[in-house]
């Protein structure tokens, strides 16, 4: 075989006729630029799938928030309570987690670095409804999950299900369930009993009211007393349908049938979802019949909950009620009323029929933590120590453990400035914690949790749906949506 | 005689001997990476999403738990699950209301704007804009603008004395519906006006300016010369159009899961689409991985057999 060098001037795809010299320099360099450029955009393309820490800061707008405290620790602290004789600031290495309060987070990491300051952290924002999804994702594509994990309790019957927790209640963390309200331990525990995590706070939730309108249409201010002229919810109509008369229709008791709604479900704790069957008439009859009744009387407004306006109108004082938990101040009150600070606008009460525990989020460990030891330093320091519970009434929060209140009584305390006087940390933890009922979890609560929802809409749209016809397009809604169990 | 061609390519060299022609491997250099990234990101995820269809994966009970199952997640799925059918009937009504909006409406802006002498770039970039902002910023927009209390449509339909009273845009089925057609016309427009602004510059001018000459009005020349040159641009977008309608997500999704008590599918599920009910069931409301591939894959079986019957009318058509 013969080879020959074809010179580049019979090259039949170049076009160009140049000086030979500058013509192969010419060639060689469009090439290579050709292909730097070329490989540039494939890697490009491999920029969704790189680190594994990268995978989740790719969806989301990444913070990545490291602290560390190395000055000398001048205050005096306790040693923490741990199985290992290893001093605080011998505890070194980064703690993950993923999260939405990022008030919480640096409380609380600020206050555990005072003690442990050698330990780096690194947080992911990531929306609470989001979480299932996000952790499913990364348990089937092996990527890596934060090492302490949060779970809110919407979606916290599916997320302990899922194969990721180390179960706190057996060795080497031994954590006693009893340490916490009794209350908490059925949404603290997975199908077979492990604890999955331990409450962050509690959240407590009874009804809160404007002071100047309760005072206007009731001629008080007074908690006990407006507990008192409003014990049932049929009261609460009754007095709902004068003030509307009253204010001719300007001023309402609630922001919207949804809202209302959403607390009067958690006063039921029938659970939802028993074996196979859907307690559908003795779980959610009355909050539907509620519904109606408050759309029939016309005492509530028609503001989708969560919506920028339902936001607007906490500061617009004309709706007199809303569900109040520990959490409601400091997320929906105070960036909406701007004037409430120095009005003192707000009174917290407990709410016709009962009050609710209203959300609440966890702190576990995951099984892919690097560093579990230290993970457990931090969770336990957050959730049951009482420097923990110091840092968490900086914030307007109340800690899950018991023990802090019995050694220092001023942890029950909150003062809130847009609840004027009123210590609403010792109506949360006196008044309203001894008397929740919580309803068991499921994990197909979800599911039946918005097909109520689309009931709701449905009766907020159209007035001919009375209780009997809701109730009959519910439970059509839930067989269609969750076939295996038997709706009653 | 050896043609130059042939000198050039360097098959025979002047003595006529066969020379051993030098691959060129710089072409495949350069295609060695999207086969790679085609390969990795599009055609194995596919076939193992089918692998998966076939599983009763559940992400709550772990991938240990996970069995072969055969078609068992398609039986279900095509003879037990009423929702699934729902979201079809959805994006289908979706599809046979929109893709005609944005196929005529396209089309008449685009005869409107090819005439225009003055000023047609700067219609163009209007019309094309929506189409370019991204769907997330969309969705919160439109759920702003027709929030029933604090909505500016409302606010202004009451100000101009239409309405006595706010509609319920988005707690209402239909109209929740109309707000979703309304957004897609609005967001797509450009992108049909371009295609067809394109397909316009390729009607021969010869043979309208004899059909002037003629004697033949605008309204005969729009009909009877350029809807039919059209034709393939016309098949093109329909066909696509039915293709993406099908995967229509973006739009009712960003509009209905803005709140926490939002609803699956919006008010009544009439706007539940067959992907928003696929997410639905992989990630959301249910986390079985393996009927979540079912529905995927039942979706693209519609999809194929819609596409393969338009096509044959069309092509039909065209004979």
């Amino acid at each position: 075989m013969l080879y020959y060098k074809v010179p580049s001037e019979m090259v039949l795809l170049d076009y160009r006729k140049t000086i030979k010299g500058g013509y192969y320099m010419n060639k060689n360099f469009r090439k290579m630029t050709t292909l730097g450029l070329a490989t540039v955009l494939a890697c490009t393309a491999f920029v969704g799938c790189g680190a594994k820490a990268e995978t989740d800061k790719a969806a989301d707008a990444e913070t990545t928030v490291e602290t560390t405290d190395t000055k000398d620790v001048a205050v005096a602290t306790e040693a923490p309570a741990a199985e290992a004789a290893a001093l605080p600031k011998d505890y070194e290495g980064t703690l993950t987690m993923w999260g939405w309060d990022e008030n919480y987070y640096k409380t609380m990491t600020t206050a555990f670095n005072k003690i442990y300051p050698n330990v780096k952290f690194e947080y992911t924002p990531v929306a609470n409804g989001d979480l299932l999804q996000k952790y499913q994702t990364a348990l089937a594509a092996g990527t890596e999950l934060p090492d302490i994990g949060w779970s809110i309790v919407d979606s916290r019957a599916k997320v302990y299900e899922l194969d990721m927790w180390e179960p706190l209640n057996k060795a080497p963390y031994n954590f006693d369930i009893n340490g916490v309200f009794d209350y908490l331990k059925p949404i603290m525990v997975n199908s077979t009993g492990d604890v999955c995590g331990i409450e962050q706070s509690v959240a407590p939730a009874g009804m809160a009211y404007r002071k100047d309108l309760a005072k206007e249409y009731f001629g008080t201010d007074d908690p006990q007393k407006l507990a008192e002229m409003l014990p049932t919810w049929d009261a609460f109509i009754e007095k709902g349908i004068e003030v509307k008369e009253k204010s001719a229709g300007k001023v309402y008791m609630w922001t919207g049938i949804a809202d209302a709604q959403q607390f009067i479900r958690n006063q039921n704790d029938t659970p939802w979802i028993q074996d196979d069957k859907i307690n559908m008439t003795a779980g959610l009859t009355k909050s539907i019949d509620l519904a109606t009744k408050f759309r029939d009387a016309g005492i509530v407004d028609t503001l989708e909950a969560w919506s920028p306006a339902w936001y607007a109108s906490f500061g617009e004082g004309k709706h007199m009620f809303a569900g109040c938990a520990t959490w409601t101040s400091q997320f929906v009150i105070q960036p909406n009323d701007t004037t409430g600070k120095t009005e003192g606008h707000w009174g917290l009460m407990s709410a016709p029929e009962g009050n609710i525990s209203w959300g609440g989020t966890t702190l576990g460990i995951t099984k892919t933590a690097k560093d579990k030891p230290l993970a457990w330093e931090f969770i336990k320091f957050a959730t049951v120590s009482t420097e923990g519970a110091k840092a968490l009434n900086t914030i307007g929060l109340l800690t899950s453990a018991k023990a802090p209140y019995e050694e220092d009584a001023t942890l029950k305390s909150i003062k809130d400035a847009w609840f004027g006087d009123q210590d609403t940390g010792k109506f949360f933890i006196d008044t309203v914690i001894p008397n929740i009922k919580l309803r068991a979890m499921n994990v197909d609560d979800n599911i039946i949790h918005d097909s109520l929802n689309m009931i709701t809409t449905a009766i907020n749209n159209d007035k001919t749906i009375d209780t009997a016809k809701a109730m009959k397009l519910l439970k059509e809604e839930l067989e269609i949506q969750l076939p295996d169990y038997t709706v009653e | 005689m050896t043609t130059s061609l042939q000198d050039k390519i360097g098959l025979k060299d002047k003595t006529g001997l066969k020379v051993k022609k030098s691959i060129n491997k710089w072409p495949y250099i350069f295609l060695i990476p999207y086969f790679v990234f085609y390969l990795a990101f599009f055609v194995y995820p596919t076939i193992y999403s089918f692998v998966i269809s076939l599983t009763n994966w559940d992400s709550l009970k772990g991938v240990d738990k996970r069995h072969f199952v055969g078609l068992v997640n398609f039986i279900k799925l095509f003879t037990r699950d009423k929702l699934f059918y729902l979201s079809l009937k959805n994006t289908m009504m979706f599809m046979v209301i929109y893709i005609p909006i944005l196929i005529v409406g396209g089309l008449l802006l685009a005869v409107l704007l090819y005439k225009l002498q003055k000023g047609s770039r700067i219609f163009q970039t209007i019309n094309v804009l929506p189409y370019i902002t991204t769907p997330v910023a969309i969705g919160i927009i439109f759920a702003f603008l027709f929030d029933r209390s604090t909505g500016i449509i409302n606010n202004l339909l009451i100000n101009l004395g239409v309405l006595t009273e706010g509609i319920n845009w988005l707690g209402d089925g239909t109209m929740a519906r109309i707000v979703v057609i309304l957004l897609i016309v609005w967001k797509n427009m450009g992108y049909y006006l371009l295609i067809y602004l394109a397909g316009l510059s390729t009607v021969p001018e010869e043979v309208t300016e004899a059909a002037y000459v003629d004697g033949a009005n605008d309204r005969q020349i729009f009909f009877k010369i350029t809807v039919p040159l059209l034709r393939p641009i016309t098949a093109f977008l329909v066909i696509t159009s039915i293709i993406s309608g099908f995967q229509l997500f973006d739009e009712p999704y960003l509009l209905f899961s803005n709140t926490a008590s939002s609803i699956v599918g919006g008010p009544a599920r009439s706007c539940l689409t067959s992907m928003i009910y696929f997410f639905d069931q992989t990630f959301k409301s249910s986390t079985r991985l393996g009927y979540g591939a079912a529905v995927a894959y039942g979706l693209f079986i519609v999809v194929l057999i819609v596409s393969l019957i338009v096509a044959k009318v069309i092509n039909k058509g065209d004979e």
